[in-house]
């Protein structure tokens, strides 16, 4: 059995207010120099549908699974500054 | 001038900044954010999700958003190649998250073992047209491992057509950043592993969505067993990954949501496999620390960094 240790740590909706106050408060030394485009791309991507064999597909048709393909457009990159605005910690 | 406000929502801590436009956006933001909430959540009995869960079998009409929520989560099965689905709830009552996960650990779960869910697989026999649902009987819907992306791109559209020039929606750590940022540059994100105080990685984009998926957080203990939220609906179990961490960039906050899942579902062996052809790019950390990357996540980085590895807590157990 895993046991995830229990540490001590600000609350994270807390954390990040706090590095938010500091990107605020230093944003022209640490943003404006470097937050340079780099004009990644912003690009449709189209994926191939994929088959799924989990189950039987007794059931009526189904008009959404004449889907063909699903798009998911890439995100647009910027050098990211040291301080950030959020945190990603994961769920 | 930013707006911002750290609250409670989903289950979540959630964090929103608003840039520029009229007064009042940030409130805008957080309406929606409650009003997706009381749709979707399937712990709320009033909730739309709730409604279809009650009558599987039955065409249900049900709002814009959640049916918009319901094509995404078809979609994001294809996407995933099945490593997401959104009838995978009896699986996830079965594992004893038949509550919201503050409440886990108030009373006894179900026993697993007795399989007190009986709801199976189906998400190839959905029906959708227009706004009316049909589940198939048997199964339920699991908004789970989309909804809080899917709400952050609806969060953060409906702010910028408001008339906002940037903003960043975060709930539970599924981010979608839009426009320019507090300081007329970009947004950037900071992506954190349970093990560290400091970030393992320190992202930068202007227009696109982070989301973060661990084993390591959301666990209980159900009769006497550590378990995790993330069901493999390949085995209807809480996976045995040996990845502890997954973080997806991409372009939309529900399909980032989603690929990290299916990331971290992966295991180390091959974690990007599934991200050929998506524009995607990600991380992962496995369970001895290591941090492995796409190549093309050194686009985010910019001056910033990444780490190579992260210190496992003495005693964690492996």
């Amino acid at each position: 059995m895993e046991h995830t240790p229990r540490r001590r740590r600000p609350h994270p909706a807390h954390r990040a207010r706090l590095i938010t106050g500091v990107a605020s408060a230093t944003a022209a030394l640490t943003l404006t120099g470097s937050m340079a485009l780099l004009a990644a791309t912003t690009s449709q991507a189209a994926v191939s549908t994929t088959q799924v064999d989990t189950e039987s597909d007794d059931g009526p048709v189904v008009a959404t699974r004449a889907t063909t393909a699903v798009t998911a457009s890439t995100a647009t990159a910027t050098r990211a500054a040291t301080v950030a605005h959020t945190i990603s910690h994961g769920s | 001038m930013a707006a911002e406000s750290s609250f409670r929502a989903m289950g979540s801590d959630c964090h929103i900044i608003v840039v520029g436009g009229p007064p009042g956006l940030l409130d805008v933001a957080l309406h929606r954010v409650d009003d997706l909430e009381q749709r979707w959540s399937r712990f709320i009995p009033t909730s739309e999700v709730s409604r279809l869960n009650e009558h599987p079998g039955v065409p249900m009409r049900v709002s814009a958003d959640t049916a918009e929520l319901v094509r995404r989560a078809l979609e994001a099965w294809h996407l995933s190649g099945g490593s997401y689905d959104p009838t995978v709830l009896g699986a996830v009552l079965r594992a004893g998250y038949d509550r919201s996960f503050e409440k886990l650990g108030e009373e006894p779960g179900p026993d697993p073992a007795l399989g007190t869910s009986p709801l199976q697989l189906g998400a190839a026999r959905i029906e959708i047209t227009g706004e009316t649902v049909r589940l198939p009987a048997g199964t339920g819907f699991d908004p789970g491992g989309i909804g809080k992306g899917l709400a952050a791109d609806l969060v953060a559209e409906d702010v910028m057509a408001a008339g906002a020039e940037g903003v960043c929606v975060n709930l539970g750590g599924d981010v979608r950043v839009r426009g320019v940022g507090p300081a007329d540059g970009g947004w950037t994100v900071a992506v954190e592993h349970p093990w560290s105080d400091e970030p393992i990685a320190v992202l930068g984009l202007t227009d696109g969505a982070v989301a973060t998926s661990t084993t390591l957080r959301r666990q209980w203990v159900s009769n006497g067993e550590q378990r995790h939220h993330l069901i493999d609906p390949a085995t209807g179990l809480p996976s045995d990954t040996d990845l502890t961490l997954a973080t997806v960039v991409t372009g939309q906050g529900w399909v980032a949501e989603v690929l990290a899942k299916a990331v971290l579902l992966r295991g180390a062996a091959h974690p990007f496999d599934l991200l050929g052809g998506t524009g995607a790019q990600a991380l992962v950390v496995d369970r001895a620390g290591a941090v492995t990357t796409t190549p093309g996540l050194n686009e985010f980085l910019g001056e910033a960094y990444h780490r190579t590895s992260i210190e496992q807590p003495r005693g964690h157990a492996t």
